[in-house]
C-alpha cells in the first residue's frame, strides 16, 4: 500500500491499494506533491516453499532441482514495515486507513 | 508465425473452440488490464468545493472507473454523480487527461461533508 498524507496535519489524503508496488506504481502521486508526503508499504516474502509444499530453508533459497529450475515455488509474504499487523488488516480491508493518520515525526500511522 | 494463449471453460476444446463465450481467457480478445486502484477520501470541511489529482504519468487518457460514497452511506455508486433537492445540489464528477485522473466536487451551500472515492485505472488507453 502507498499512503499519500498532508505534509501539515497528517491527514491521509489518498491510497495506491496493493501488496507489491512496481516502478510504474511510484510514479503515481495523489496530490500536489510539495503538500503531500508519501509512505510506501512494500511487501517481502519470509517463508519460501516448495512444490510439495514444504518450507525450504533461507540456504537454499538459490538451490535447483537437476533441470534447473528453482525449488522455490511459492512463498509467504509480510508488509516489510514497523507496523506490520496493521498492514495486515489494511490489506484485508484497505479503507479503514482513513480511521489513522500519520504521525508526521515518526511516519507511522496512528489512530485518528 | 504468431502464437496466442487460450484457455477453455471446462468441457470445451481450446484448439478448436471459435465461441468466445466458451473461453474462459483469448489472446484474440482484447481485456482490460489492471494498473493501479486506490482510494481519495473527500473531506468538504466547511466549504463549497473539492478538487483532487492523481497523477497516473501513463501518457495517454486510460480508461478507469471510479465509485463514491458519502458517510454514512452503505453503498458505492458508480460516478459521475449529481443529486438535488430543495435548495441545494451536489456534484461529484471525474476527469482523465494524458496525465492525471482528477476529481471535483461542488456543492452550492457551505456543508460538512465527508466521503471517499474508489478508482481503478487500466493500462487500456481509451483512444481519446
Amino acid at each position: 500500500m502507498i499512503i499519500f498524507y498532508e505534509k501539515k496535519t497528517g491527514r491521509i489524503k489518498g491510497t495506491v491499494d496493493g501488496r507489491i508496488h512496481s516502478k510504474e506504481h511510484l510514479k503515481i502521486w495523489i496530490g500536489d506533491k510539495k503538500k503531500t508526503g508519501r509512505l510506501v508499504v512494500q511487501w517481502k516474502p519470509v517463508r519460501w516453499f516448495t512444490e510439495q509444499e514444504d518450507e525450504l530453508p533461507k540456504e537454499c533459497l538459490n538451490a535447483c532441482d537437476e533441470e534447473g529450475n528453482s525449488l522455490a515455488r511459492n512463498a509467504d509474504f509480510e508488509a516489510d514495515h514497523s507496523q506490520k499487523k496493521i498492514f495486515f488488516e489494511l490489506d484485508k480491508k484497505p479503507m479503514d486507513v482513513y480511521k489513522y493518520k500519520v504521525d508526521l515525526k515518526t511516519k507511522r500511522l496512528v489512530k485518528k | 508465425m504468431s502464437y496466442k494463449i487460450i484457455i477453455s471453460k471446462p468441457g470445451y476444446n481450446a484448439l478448436t473452440e471459435t465461441d468466445p463465450d466458451n473461453l474462459i481467457f483469448s489472446s484474440d480478445y482484447n481485456t482490460l488490464k489492471y494498473y493501479a486502484e486506490g482510494s481519495i477520501a473527500i473531506d468538504l470541511n466547511d466549504g463549497t468545493s473539492f478538487e483532487e489529482s492523481i497523477a497516473h504519468s501513463l501518457g495517454y487518457k486510460p480508461i478507469f472507473f471510479t465509485y463514491h460514497k458519502w458517510t454514512p452511506e452503505s453503498f458505492y455508486v458508480l460516478m459521475n454523480r449529481s443529486w438535488a433537492d430543495a435548495g441545494y445540489y451536489i456534484h461529484v464528477h471525474t476527469f482523465v487527461d494524458n496525465n492525471y485522473l482528477r476529481i471535483k466536487v461542488r456543492q452550492d451551500q457551505t456543508r460538512d461533508l465527508q466521503g471517499t472515492i474508489k478508482y481503478k485505472i487500466f493500462k487500456n488507453s481509451t483512444g481519446l
